[in-house]
């Protein structure tokens, strides 16, 4: 079998590979329960204004230290670059390190990544020592520089945003692994185990996913079947498949009586 | 003097400076971030960042998020 290294973002190591949002679930004890499931060490948050009229609840920090999680802070709903690289400004300012998702979008409705402004941020991002984990779309060679601009993990989109259609480009994914050398982590558009099993068996080295956990009916059953398909799929790509064939090999010898 | 907070209008003392919006709002220790006039206001700078008249200030919180 082949290797199974550690994934290792920015200075620490993780056992699981999945990396999992805290988006859309019905409520907090499910959330709680659900990442729990899953087995997930990273977990996702955005940042938006305080509700004032919500204070006084338990709030979502409350919940994410107490399960002991690295909180990656994203740059969602951010159209521009400038907007991006502020989020991730006040993002540093909450200080839970500096791990930062960036997500610079280009376009309402397909949710998908202005990759130049993506690019340009990460540069910048990069250099004044953030943790880039840059949200892109499934082409190897932007994969690539966004690796060259100091992105530590590169994150191809395998669907849009929620869509829950899986791996829709498994060839491109594929080469977005075989060309980087920073792990490759599948964001976006899982929608079931068999999209994150198919995304493992493809090579990368993590998914990141929300909606297919917190929209699914039994959010907590669904954390769980996705953190075993993410374990299959990885020993599945390790152990190294059979070549697909265009015809029958028999498994067993001819018959000779 | 008014401000604006996260949209609404509100009422500071004169000469109010950050910790004295967030403690007005029941929010000191809390982990925030801050805006003010558009930009990120370094949490080091909180004591003495002081607010004018018709500032806008955006307090951010970590919320759900994928």
């Amino acid at each position: 079998m082949a290797e199974n290294k550690v994934l290792k973002i920015g200075n620490r190591e993780y056992k699981s590979r999945l990396l999992v949002g805290t988006g859309k679930y019905e409520t907090f004890p499910i959330m709680e329960e659900a990442l729990r499931e899953s087995g997930a060490e990273i977990v996702t948050v955005a940042l938006r204004r305080v509700d004032m009229s919500k204070r006084g609840n338990e709030n979502l920090l409350d919940v994410l230290i107490r399960g002991g999680y690295t909180i990656l802070p994203n740059t969602a709903g951010c159209f521009n670059r400038a907007d991006a690289i502020k989020v991730a400004h006040l993002a540093r300012e909450l200080e839970i390190g500096d791990l930062v998702k960036l997500e610079v979008l280009g376009d309402e409705r397909t949710l998908l990544p202005d990759v130049t402004a993506t690019l340009d941020a990460t540069k910048q991002l990069a250099d004044e020592g953030f943790t880039v984990m840059a949200y892109t779309n499934d082409d190897p060679v932007m994969a690539v520089r966004l690796q060259e601009a100091g992105a530590a993990v590169v994150m191809p989109a395998g669907a849009p945003i929620g869509s829950g259609r899986g791996i829709l480009n498994p060839s491109y994914i594929r080469f977005c692994v075989e060309a980087l050398t920073v792990p490759c982590i599948v964001d976006a558009g899982v929608g079931t185990a068999s999209d994150v099993a198919r995304a493992f068996e493809l090579g990368v080295d993590g998914v990141l996913l929300n909606t297919a956990i917190a929209q699914a009916q039994d959010a907590v059953g669904m954390a769980r079947a996705l953190r075993l398909a993410s374990e299959a799929g990885r020993l599945a790509f390790l152990s190294g498949r059979i070549p697909k064939k265009p015809y029958a090999s028999a498994s067993s010898p001819i018959l000779d009586f | 003097m008014q401000v604006v907070v996260n949209g609404k209008a509100t009422e500071v003392r004169d000469g109010a400076v950050v910790p004295d919006v967030l403690d007005q709002l029941g929010l000191t220790g809390q982990r925030l971030a801050l805006l003010l006039d558009g930009e990120v206001v370094r949490k080091a700078d909180f004591p003495q960042t002081r607010l004018n008249e018709g500032a806008v200030v955006e307090i951010i919180q970590m919320v759900g998020g994928g």
